[in-house]
C-alpha cells in the first residue's frame, strides 16, 4: 500500500512509471483487468466533483475493484460521527484504499496518519491535486508524441524529459491546488514552470517558481499554457477589480491565443468559466487538449490505483 | 490554614537581582520571614532540602485559559491550576473568554467561587467589552473594584479604534492594565497559518504579520494621548518587535509578552497538517522566532506568558480549518523556555540570560498586574510563593499528549511549588 497525498510523494521515475502505465491503458482502450480483483476502494468526497470522482470510480471498476461511494450528507457524520471514527469504520470493513476530497487543505494527510489503508488525495483545499497533475502529463505526452489525431504539431524526441520546455500556469494561482501540483509535477520532469496572474492571486512568498504578472510579455515563450478556472467570487473579494479586467489581462481570448506558439499546447483542468479565463472558441483550437484531457482521466487514475495498491504490473 | 513554618535550605536562589545562595524561611501566614544564608532551624519548622536545586519566585502567567465555565471538558479551574502548580506557577491570570464571558461582576464572583478549590492564586481578567464583541465597554470601575487585574477581550482584538481609545481613557484612572489580543480581523479572517513560503507552498490560507502589527501600531498611537497601562499580548512577529523597540525608545510606557511556542516552534511544523500546531497568532518563521528570543533577552519583551489554551482530543482531531486554535504548556513551560535559551545544561549556564528569563516569568509579569511596583519577590515580607526546580532532572511529556511537545522531554523539572507557604507540589507530585 502506498499513499498519494501530493506530487512530492513521487520521484521522477515513479511519475513516469504511473504515466506510462496510463499510456498502456489508453493503448488497450481501457480494457478491464483483473489483477486487483478482490480489493475495494472508497471514494470519500466532502466537496462536490464531477470528473474526479466519476473517473476514479470508473477506473476502479476497470481494474475489477470493489467501489463504495461515501456521501457525507447521507452518512452518520450528520449524526455527529467524527471523521476519524468514519475512517475506522471503513478500516473494519476491510477496504483497501480511501480516495479523499476535502475543502480543507491537509485532510488526506491527516487521514493517512490515522490508518494503514492507502490514502489517495483527490483534491484538498488549495493544497494538492496529484491525479490531475498526472493526467495533465499524460495528455501532454500524448500530444507531443503525436498520438492525438488533429491536435498539436509539437514533437519531441524524448517525452520523458521536459527540460527546455516552458509551462505557463495562468490565473488564480493562490487558491489553486491544481497549480501547486502541476507546477511540482512538470518541474520534476525538468520543465520550467512560470506562474502568471494578478499580484493579488500569486503566492508571492513561495520562491520556488518564477512569477509573472504580465501575461502578454511571456505568452509567446510558452510550450504549454494552462489557464485555471477563476472562481467568480474573487472579484467581490477584492482580488481583482472585475471579471472583465481579468479577462482583458489574463484570459485566453481569441486574440491572445494568436500570440501562442503554433507548436504550443493549451490545457485546462476544468470546469471552465467560458468567457472569463478562456473564450468559448479556444477549446476548439487545434492546440487545445481540453477535451482529450478529460479522456485520460480514467486511465491515469487506473495507473494511480495500481501504484497505490502496490501490485507489480511492470512484468505484465 | 497554612502548613508549619518552612525553611528551604541549601539551594541556589534566582530572581531578577541575580543568582546566588540563600536559605528562605516562610511563616505560617505564608510570608517570607528570612532570606539569608545558614538560617538556624527551630524544632517546629519543616525543612525542605533544596541542595542542588534552584529557587525562584513562583511563576506568574499573565495569559491562561482555564476554560471554566463553558468548556470544562477541555479544562477546569481545578485541573488548569494543578497543571500550573506542576509547572512552578503560583499565580495565573484567567482569561475572560469563557462562556459566558467574564464581563460582569457576577461572573467575577462565580470565578472566585470556583477558584476556591484552586491550588494556586487565580487572578481574573475582565473583558474590555460586553461579550467581547468590541462594542460596549464593561462596567470597568465595578470590575476594578472587585479586583480584576487586567482588561482584555483576548481571543478577539478590539477592532473599533474609537472603542479601544475609550477603553484606554476610561481604564487609565483605574490603574488596571488594558491588554490587547493583536489581530486585525479584516486582514486575518480565513487565515489558518503564518503567511509565508510554507503556507503558500502548502496552499493553507495565510495570516499576515500585518494583522498583528497594524493593531499594535494603532494601539500605541492611541496610547500616546492616554495615561493608561497597556500590555500587548502574545506578540509573534519581528515587525511587532521593531514597533515596540521604537515606541519604547521614544519613551512610551507599556509592556508586552511572548509565548513559549512563539519562542520555540516554527511554522514549518504545519506541514504535518496536524491541528496541534494550529494556534493564534500562528507559529511564525525562524526569523521571527530569533527576533522574539532577542527581544526577550534584551528585555524589550517584558514577560513570557503561556497562552495555555487546552482543547479536547475530539476538537483537535478535526480538519486544519475546523479545529480550534490553541497550545497548552503550563506544566512544561519552564523546560521549553530553558531549552530555548540553552539554559538546560547545568554546567554551561549563562547567569545573565538565566536571570532575565526568570525575571520574565516572575517579577516583570507580577508588576504588570500589580498596582504597586515590587522590586523583589524574594525578600522579607513578600508572599511565600516559590518555584523550586532541578536542572538535573527531565520532565517527560507523554507521547500521546495532544500537544506539539508530545514525546519530548525537557530539563528543568519543578520539584516543589510553594504557594502562600503551602507546599502544593512536592517531589514533582501534586499535594492534592
Amino acid at each position: 500500500m502506498k499513499n498519494l497525498i501530493a506530487i512530492d510523494d513521487l520521484n521522477k521515475s515513479e511519475i513516469l512509471s504511473i504515466v506510462k502505465r496510463a499510456e498502456v491503458h489508453i493503448k488497450n482502450e481501457l480494457k478491464v483487468t483483473g489483477s486487483l480483483e478482490g480489493s475495494t476502494v472508497v471514494t470519500l468526497f466532502f466537496e462536490e466533483s464531477t470528473r474526479t470522482r466519476m473517473s476514479f470510480e470508473m477506473a476502479a471498476r476497470k481494474l475489477s475493484l470493489g467501489v463504495l461511494t461515501f456521501s457525507k450528507s447521507t452518512s452518520s457524520m450528520t449524526k455527529g460521527e467524527s471523521l476519524r471514527d468514519t475512517i475506522a469504520t471503513f478500516e473494519s470493513f476491510g477496504v483497501n484504499a480511501l480516495i479523499v476530497r476535502h475543502s480543507s487543505a491537509g485532510v488526506p494527510k491527516q487521514i493517512s496518519e490515522w490508518t494503514d489503508l492507502a490514502v489517495i488525495n483527490a483534491g484538498d483545499g488549495a493544497h494538492s491535486h496529484p491525479s490531475q497533475a498526472l493526467l495533465d502529463i499524460v495528455a501532454f505526452r500524448s500530444a507531443i508524441k503525436g498520438e492525438i489525431p488533429n491536435i498539436g504539431s509539437f514533437s519531441r524526441k524524448d517525452p520523458d524529459d521536459f527540460s527546455g520546455l516552458k509551462i505557463g500556469i495562468v490565473g488564480d494561482i493562490l487558491h489553486s491546488r491544481v497549480a501547486r501540483s502541476v507546477a511540482r509535477a512538470f518541474s520534476k520532469l525538468g520543465g520550467e514552470v512560470i506562474l502568471c496572474g494578478p499580484p493579488t492571486l500569486l503566492p508571492n512568498f513561495w520562491q520556488e517558481f518564477q512569477m509573472v504578472t504580465d501575461l502578454d510579455s511571456v505568452i509567446s515563450e510558452f510550450d504549454l499554457v494552462m489557464p485555471l478556472r477563476l472562481q467568480l467570487e474573487r472579484a467581490s473579494g477584492g482580488f481583482i477589480p472585475s471579471l472583465s479586467e481579468f479577462r482583458h489581462r489574463y484570459g485566453l481570448t481569441t486574440d491572445r491565443v494568436e500570440k501562442i506558439k503554433d507548436s504550443a499546447l493549451i490545457l485546462h483542468p476544468g470546469p471552465m468559466n467560458r468567457g472569463v479565463e478562456i473564450d468559448s472558441l479556444v477549446p476548439n483550437d487545434p492546440r487545445a487538449l481540453v477535451n482529450f484531457q478529460v479522456r485520460v482521466g480514467v486511465p491515469t487514475r487506473m495507473a494511480i490505483l495500481e501504484h497505490c495498491l502496490k501490485r507489480d504490473y511492470e512484468n505484465e | 490554614m497554612n502548613d508549619a513554618p518552612l525553611v528551604i535550605k541549601g539551594g541556589y536562589v534566582i530572581d531578577n537581582h541575580g543568582l546566588g545562595r540563600s536559605d528562605i524561611a516562610i511563616s505560617p501566614e505564608g510570608l517570607i520571614t528570612q532570606c539569608e544564608n545558614d538560617i538556624e532551624i527551630s524544632s517546629d519548622q519543616r525543612v525542605i532540602d533544596a541542595s542542588g536545586l534552584y529557587i525562584s519566585p513562583g511563576f506568574v502567567d499573565l495569559h491562561t485559559h482555564l476554560r471554566e465555565p463553558g468548556n470544562s471538558e477541555a479544562e477546569t479551574i481545578v485541573s488548569g491550576t494543578r497543571k500550573a502548580a506542576l509547572g512552578g506557577f503560583t499565580t495565573v491570570v484567567a482569561m475572560p473568554n469563557t462562556s459566558p464571558s467574564i464581563d460582569c461582576t457576577s461572573m467575577v464572583h462565580e470565578i472566585r467561587a470556583l477558584a476556591k478549590l484552586a491550588v494556586i492564586n487565580v487572578e481574573i481578567a475582565s473583558a474590555i467589552t460586553l461579550e467581547r464583541k468590541g462594542e460596549g465597554l464593561v462596567n470597568m470601575k465595578a470590575m476594578a473594584d472587585l479586583g480584576v487585574v487586567m482588561f482584555t477581550d483576548d481571543g478577539n482584538g478590539v477592532q473599533d479604534s474609537s472603542i479601544m481609545d475609550k477603553a484606554l481613557s476610561y481604564a487609565g484612572e483605574l490603574g488596571v492594565v488594558v491588554a490587547q489580543h493583536l489581530e486585525t480581523n479584516s486582514i486575518s479572517t480565513g487565515g489558518l497559518a503564518n503567511l509565508g513560503p510554507i503556507s503558500q507552498r502548502l496552499g493553507i490560507p495565510g495570516i499576515p504579520a500585518s494583522s498583528e502589527e497594524i493593531m499594535l501600531a494603532r494601539d500605541l498611537i492611541l496610547l500616546k494621548n492616554r495615561n493608561a497601562k497597556y500590555h500587548a499580548q502574545h506578540i509573534s512577529t519581528s515587525g511587532s518587535l521593531e514597533i515596540i523597540e521604537i515606541a519604547k525608545q521614544r519613551g512610551l510606557k507599556f509592556t508586552c509578552e511572548v509565548t513559549p511556542h512563539h519562542l520555540f516552534l516554527d511554522d514549518s511544523l504545519v506541514e504535518k497538517f496536524n491541528p496541534i500546531y494550529k494556534v493564534n497568532p500562528p507559529l511564525r518563521g525562524t526569523m521571527d522566532i530569533n527576533e522574539m528570543r532577542r527581544g526577550l533577552l534584551e528585555g524589550t519583551i517584558d514577560a513570557i506568558a503561556t497562552d495555555h489554551a487546552p482543547h479536547t482530543l475530539e476538537a483537535k482531531e478535526k480538519s486544519f480549518s475546523e479545529a480550534p486554535c490553541g497550545i497548552e504548556s503550563l506544566d512544561i513551560a519552564l523546560g521549553i523556555i530553558l531549552k530555548t535559551f540553552g539554559l538546560d545544561i547545568k554546567d554551561q549556564i549563562d547567569a545573565g540570560k538565566f536571570v532575565r528569563v526568570i525575571d520574565a516569568l516572575t517579577t516583570r509579569p507580577r508588576n504588570i498586574i500589580s498596582k504597586s511596583r515590587q522590586t523583589s519577590l524574594l525578600s522579607v515580607g513578600a508572599r511565600g510563593d516559590l518555584a523550586i526546580f532541578s536542572l538535573d532532572e527531565k520532565k517527560e511529556v507523554a507521547k500521546e499528549r495532544i500537544s506539539p511537545y508530545g514525546g519530548l522531554n525537557f530539563f528543568g523539572k519543578v520539584i516543589y511549588t510553594i504557594c502562600g507557604g503551602k507546599v502544593v507540589v512536592e517531589n514533582g507530585v501534586g499535594n492534592w
